[in-house]
């Protein structure tokens, strides 16, 4: 390495501090710019997998995610029912570590100072960030029914955010006592995953007609109507023909009060008792967006559709389930859709990117019984106000064995797909 | 084959007159189209019960998201999809995927 005089240094630094004072940006562009993406699931690992492909090495990418081992919601249902095992829809992040230079880290973020641009994690160190990516899906609002808690959860999982609570609900269908009730209570608007709920009731009425036919569900919703609701209901008499009961609030007067000790679930109508059940209750945005004041009055986290930008902070963007991206729905596929859309806006502001334009897209396949699926799905463009549908789609109800059977054999396709497109 | 091939003809024709999109034919606006087709669509090559849809010839890539767009090739998904890829879009993507090889220790 050539020394440099002193007199050399001088005009260095003369040239330098004249070139800051006619742009700032030359002296910015000696640091590598960082994007820091809280949450490792569906929106998180795409946003930093679309950020380090796109950038090669143009950008720091840091990915806090606690967990080191991540189980995805969707296919979730099919584990509960026997179709998939359990490690089949677990995933590392080894790949973005080492494929794509990803640093992993696996701590809690605990607060974001917006002002110093920094995440703080549970240990205390801080993250520096040029652009922050906010994925944490979501965080459930137990109080929101009455008697219902984080400790009813064993007697009662929700099993709403996958992982062991799927296990421990898995266990509890499959050692119901013989001929009992399976109480199911769906969450109200507006939830991840609307067509969960009846997908999970279609997978565990799947188990009891294998292993205990007599028994009986009922599905105690919060809300007058679901997702795909003609293609559920036809399929249950199809294939579980009197197992399954629904009922709407306006049957059933709404849950008035749990009980997980009594394992009682009472309503206007009357108190149900349960042998297993699963209680899901109203889903609100992972806890890190509000404490770092990122959501509204609704608890959800406005953004700008063209760049997934938060309205609160435009050094943010918030995707997934905690953002309000009317008119998509909260679902894995959409998170990836909006990931990569963040991705391109939060390259292009750090590096000059090109970026052409923001489309998103989903599909929601679901399971009703063995080689019997159903979709949804539609395009959307991102709108002034929100995100626009440009198409859709759904099954049709008088469908054949066949086509239900490749539309179940698609969604296997999509799944290794996109957990590639998710976690490399 | 053949209707695929004068659906194709027709879309060139079609594309002269009609079409818009935001930005040019290239390889950099077709990987950034692209990261639509990888939620559904793996890149390495291998089968599953998705087509893989990367090293195609890029008339027969066209071809066949014409007919989607077209209707006369069933996928509720892709039509959905097809439905609003320009001659542009398309051309970059079937140019951008035809680089695109299978990795040789795919099982």
């Amino acid at each position: 390495m050539a020394k440099i005089s002193r007199r050399k240094f001088g005009q260095l630094a003369g040239a330098s501090a004249a070139v800051g004072a006619i742009g700032a940006p030359t002296l910015l562009q000696a640091a590598t710019p960082k994007v820091v993406v809280i949450g490792g699931g569906a929106g998180g690992a795409t946003a930093a997998r679309y950020v380090a492909m796109g950038s090669k090495g143009a950008i720091e990418v840091t990915l806090i995610e606690p967990t080191k081992k991540y189980y995805t919601c969707f296919f979730s249902n099919l584990y509960l029912g026997g179709i998939r095992d359990y490690e089949s829809i677990g995933h590392t992040y080894d790949k973005l570590a080492y494929d794509h230079g990803i640093n992993v880290v696996h701590d809690w973020a605990v607060s974001v100072d917006r002002a110093k641009k920094m995440v703080v994690l549970s240990s205390g160190a801080m993250v520096p960030y040029d652009r922050l990516i906010v994925s944490p899906g979501i965080d459930l609002k137990y109080e929101a029914i009455p008697g219902y808690s984080i400790e009813s959860t064993n007697a009662m999982p929700h099993a709403w955010k996958s992982g062991s609570q799927v296990q421990l609900l898995k266990a509890q269908v499959e050692n119901m006592k013989e001929g009992g009730t399976f109480v199911m209570v769906p969450p109200p608007n507006p939830f991840r995953c609307p067509p969960g709920p009846y997908e999970r009731v279609s997978m565990i009425a799947k188990i009891f007609k294998e292993k205990n036919p007599t028994a009986k569900i009922v599905i105690l919703d919060q809300k007058e109507k679901f997702s795909k609701q003609g293609l559920f209901q036809a399929g249950w008499e199809t294939h579980y023909d009197g197992m399954i009961e629904w009922l709407a609030p306006s049957v059933h007067g709404g849950i008035k009060k749990i009980d997980h000790r009594a394992m009682t679930i009472e309503t206007d109508l009357d108190t149900f008792q349960a042998d297993a059940a699963c209680v899901v209750p109203a889903n609100t945005s992972g806890k890190i967006a509000s404490i770092a004041g990122l959501t509204d009055d609704s608890g959800w986290c406005p953004i700008v559709p063209a760049t997934m930008q938060s309205t609160m902070d435009e050094n943010i963007h918030v995707i997934g389930d905690s953002s309000i991206a009317k008119s998509m729905p909260k679902s894995g596929f959409s998170a990836n859709s909006q990931a990569k859309v963040a991705a391109a806006a939060a390259r292009s502001a750090l590096t000059g990117s090109k970026v052409f334009g923001s489309k998103f897209a989903n599909t929601c396949w679901s399971l009703i019984a063995a080689d019997d699926g159903i979709k949804v799905g539609a395009a959307y463009v991102a709108g002034d106000k929100k995100i626009d549908v440009t198409s859709k789609f759904i099954s049709k109800g008088d469908e054949d064995a066949d086509t239900r059977k490749a539309t179940y054999e698609e969604s296997v396709g999509w799944y290794d797909a996109i957990s590639a497109d998710m976690f490399g | 084959m053949i209707y695929m091939v004068r659906s194709f003809a027709l879309t060139l024709v079609f594309a002269l007159y009609s079409q818009s999109s935001i930005a040019e034919v290239s390889l950099e606006y077709g990987e950034y189209l692209a990261s639509e087709c990888t939620s559904c669509h793996l890149l390495s090559g291998k089968e599953s019960n998705i087509p893989s849809i990367i090293d195609w010839d890029p008339e027969s890539f066209i071809a066949v998201l014409t007919a989607y767009k077209d209707k006369e090739l069933e996928s509720k998904v892709m039509q959905n999809i097809a439905t609003r890829l320009g001659a542009d879009e398309m051309t970059s993507l079937a140019q951008y995927f035809a680089t695109i090889k299978p990795k040789e220790d795919s099982e």
